[in-house]
């Protein structure tokens, strides 16, 4: 192919190092996990990996409520800009429209970066056919949630939303605890330099059908199959156990994926740290605090 | 390892605007103009030739701005040269403030260079039972209102089918209201500059649409209602005696010439009383000083301008102007009055254009250089001038292009203050030069009239405080093509014949 672009996912797909923020006025400064209602710059990494050079490749940004699932019709457009690549040549490109992350879905967001050229279009897709990833080599997404465990708080809640966009009636959730290790690739873009220690006493967690005030269950399961009709979300949660204190220099992450069939069709990451762990927003700009950032 | 390729841009981005191309106000982009030109300065900030040098948009923040894509190719630039490269975009739906613009540039044997820019944008609404200009910005909303203007010329060679489109403002009040009301001397900034600077700006760009739209405003929403220009004023004075003495041989069919230059009168003149060197509002402000805990509701100058002489672009004509500052706190109104007398600061001493007598069109590009010497004696150089030059036919047609001190293409060396372009004569089929379509992609032997224009540019360097920004304004037309007069027809001169076969 001449011009082939790609902008690469991660392991798992859906925690790419090659989208990052920035929480600042300036694009150029460091990376770093950026705070509700305060203003932050969406970056993706582009590489051709064709034979040709393009020289007016266009990069979409978006960024989606958290979700197993995400399609035109839920992705939520930032900004859009260009980019010029020669054969082979990798450029970061900076999403000039600021994004400013809302305080929806209690903070938590997604993003999603995807490059193409009239030499190099996107697949067709229709508002409703949900994005695949990991099959679109021109399009990452970047789903990872970093929250902080309180003082005196006993569970953590990760609410999203799992939606069918298949034609099957059902969808399967399933969480599990990831090692800490799969997050070295993302250090820079989170603006960390070490990843944190794996944090013990966190074993206790499961997936749950969740509104805002519903009730944890008292025995959380790790899978969940739920009857939804196609183009139908519903809002779960992931709900952690936490220990009595959690280690200051730990972490603990969880994925949680939507599967069809031996698919893994959408996925959401969320890292917990320790509330020590947690860094003030930029002062400037920033009316809102926030207990969560999210990349 | 390749490093980042050793660019600078020093000035910020600004609008030209295509019919005249020449230079907005200060730069500003013009939302009711729709689609105009990004250029931009780009210096060769190292001590070696970039070679193949390219340079495209990468973004620009607010997602009203349309513009093209693609890469322009610009090729070797030598060390030290400053190469300006435009980019066509549409304004139309863009946000009043600034936004952010992201270019890259890369040469070979370098890695590329991101340079992010501001652009500024102005919107000028019109409220028709009230006579308001206004525009809103995220710091306030600003009001004007012009009580008396000359007005023409209305009948005459210009355009006997339409109202009269060049304005000299004699008497004008501005309103500021900031959002929200502020404590202290001074409030926010919009656009980061003080606010009487854009007022200047926003004047400015009333006079430049009125001559450019030909007497049209938008009348607030874009939508299609569009307002007189004949009509916004309270009052009209006679008119400037305009056009009956300029050569009708050099006359383009859209009369863009003329009207660009009358634009260019009325904001040079308007910012020699109201902005240029120590200016009315800041003084106003200081010598009004609200008391503790009061808050500033809205401030609102009126000033009056006299001309001594007609204001011709390009000259240093003296100009007089009597003002009253008021401002309106939560607890009472303060007032300061003053009258100023000023001069033009933006005129040159003399300027030089070299340009052929006969030119045959099968020998190649017609070439010509231009310099322009400061009042202090030096001469431009580099990107601190905007040139461009437009060659009028006899038979109605304008050919423009601009002049560089680049070293680059037609311009032997860069930075000697030799600005230099060219034209290639379009040699078609003489037969279709009669059909309007046609006429695009023939010119036609005989005489072409030269008319070079050299602008200045806003210097402000990035960063630098608002205050002293604004002292710095670009955009004014120097050359002095344009003579106006109040008791005999103005004159256009232009600045050489070319014979061409």
């Amino acid at each position: 192919m001449a011009v082939e672009l790609w902008i690469d996912d991660g392991n798992p797909w859906y925690l790419s190092p090659d989208i990052w923020t920035v929480p600042s006025d300036d694009p150029n400064d460091p990376p770093g996990v950026p705070y509700a209602n305060v203003s932050a710059y969406v970056w993706a990494r582009v590489h051709n990996r064709g034979t040709s050079p393009v020289t007016n490749a266009t990069v979409r940004f978006y960024w989606s409520n958290p979700a197993s699932a995400i399609n035109d019709s839920t992705a939520v457009l930032i900004g859009l800009s260009n980019v010029s690549l020669a054969a082979g040549e990798t450029k970061p490109v900076l999403c000039v429209t600021p994004w400013i992350p809302q305080w929806v879905n209690n903070g938590h967001e997604c993003l999603i970066a995807e490059a193409f050229a009239p030499t190099d279009p996107l697949p067709a897709r229709s508002a409703a056919t949900p994005y695949n990833v990991p099959a679109w080599r021109q399009m990452a997404q970047k789903n990872l949630t970093i929250g902080y465990a309180m003082q005196k708080m006993a569970f953590f809640v990760h609410p999203f939303l799992a939606g069918n966009f298949g034609q099957r009636e059902k969808v399967e959730l399933r969480a599990r605890r990831a090692p800490l290790d799969l997050l070295r690739p993302l250090l820079p873009g989170l603006g960390l330099t070490t990843l944190p220690h794996e944090a013990e006493g966190v074993e206790r967690f499961g997936v749950q059908p969740y509104r805002c005030g519903d009730p944890l269950l008292e025995r959380q399961r790790p899978e969940m199959t739920l009857t939804l009709p196609p183009r139908h979300q519903q809002g779960v949660a992931l709900v952690v156990r936490l220990p009595e204190k959690f280690p200051p220099e730990g972490g603990a992450l969880f994925l949680v994926e939507q599967i069809e069939g031996d698919q893994v069709t959408g996925g959401v990451g969320v890292l917990i740290l320790a509330e020590t762990a947690q860094k003030a927003p930029p002062a400037a700009d920033s009316p809102v605090q926030t207990r969560t950032r999210k990349v | 390892m390749p490093t980042p390729v050793a660019i600078q841009i020093p000035y910020r981005p600004y609008a030209v605007c295509l019919p005249t191309n020449l230079m907005t106000p200060d730069g500003f982009f013009i939302v009711n103009m729709g689609l105009q030109f990004i250029e931009v300065q780009i210096t060769n900030a190292s001590n070696t030739l970039l070679k193949n040098v390219r340079v495209y948009i990468e973004g620009i923040s607010d997602p009203g701005v349309v513009y093209g894509s693609g890469v322009q190719t610009v090729g070797d630039v030598p060390a030290g040269a400053s190469f300006p490269v435009r980019f066509l975009g549409n304004f139309h739906d863009a946000t009043p403030g600034t936004a952010m613009i992201s270019l890259i540039v890369e040469a070979d044997g370098f890695t590329f260079r991101r340079v992010l820019k501001k652009l500024f944008i102005t919107r000028v609404d019109y409220h028709k039972p009230t006579r308001t200009y206004s525009v809103v910005m995220p710091q306030g909303t600003m009001r004007i209102v012009i009580h008396r203007a000359i007005v023409g010329p209305e009948s005459e060679r210009c355009k006997e089918d339409r109202g009269g489109f060049i304005a000299l403002i004699k008497d004008v009040s501005y309103e500021w209201v900031p959002t929200p009301p502020y404590e202290g001397v001074r409030g926010p900034f919009p656009y980061e500059d003080p606010w009487w600077k854009i007022a200047l700006a926003i004047l400015a760009a009333l006079l430049l649409l009125g001559a450019l739209l030909y007497d049209y405003f938008s009348d607030g929403d874009l939508d299609g209602g569009m307002v007189s220009v004949s009509g916004t004023f309270e009052e009209t004075d006679p008119s400037v005696s305009c056009c009956t003495s300029v050569s009708s041989s050099a006359t383009d069919t859209g009369d863009w010439v003329a009207r660009g230059l009358y634009a260019a009168a009325g904001a040079a003149a308007t910012a020699a009383i109201a902005s240029d060197g120590p200016d009315l509002h800041y003084r106003g402000q200081a010598a009004t000083p609200p008391g503790q805990g009061e808050k500033t509701l809205s401030e609102k100058v009126r000033l009056h301008i006299e001309y001594p002489e007609a204001p011709s672009p390009g000259r240093k004509f003296p100009i007089a102007g009597k003002w009253q500052y008021t401002r309106t706190t939560n607890a009472k109104v303060y007032t300061y009055e003053a009258a100023d007398e000023r001069e033009n600061l933006h005129w040159l001493e003399s300027y030089e254009v070299d340009a052929p007598a006969v030119h045959d069109r099968l020998s190649g590009p017609l070439v010509i250089r231009a310099r322009f010497k400061k009042p202090d004696g030096t001469y431009y150089t580099g990107g601190s001038l905007y040139v461009s030059a437009v060659l009028v036919s006899t038979y109605g047609v304008a050919r423009r292009f601009d002049l560089k001190d680049h070293g680059m293409a037609f311009d032997a060396k860069a930075n000697d203050g030799w600005y230099s372009g060219g034209y290639t004569f379009k040699v078609g089929n003489p037969e279709m030069a009669a059909t309007h379509a046609s006429a695009e992609r023939y010119d036609r032997p005989g005489y072409w009239y030269l008319f070079v224009f050299a602008q200045d540019v806003n210097t402000v360097l990035q960063g630098t405080s608002p205050f002293d920004a604004a002292h710095t304004i670009g955009g004014f037309v120097l050359t002095s093509q344009l003579e106006l007069s109040f008791e005999k027809p103005c004159q256009l001169r232009h600045d050489a014949v070319i014979q061409v076969v």
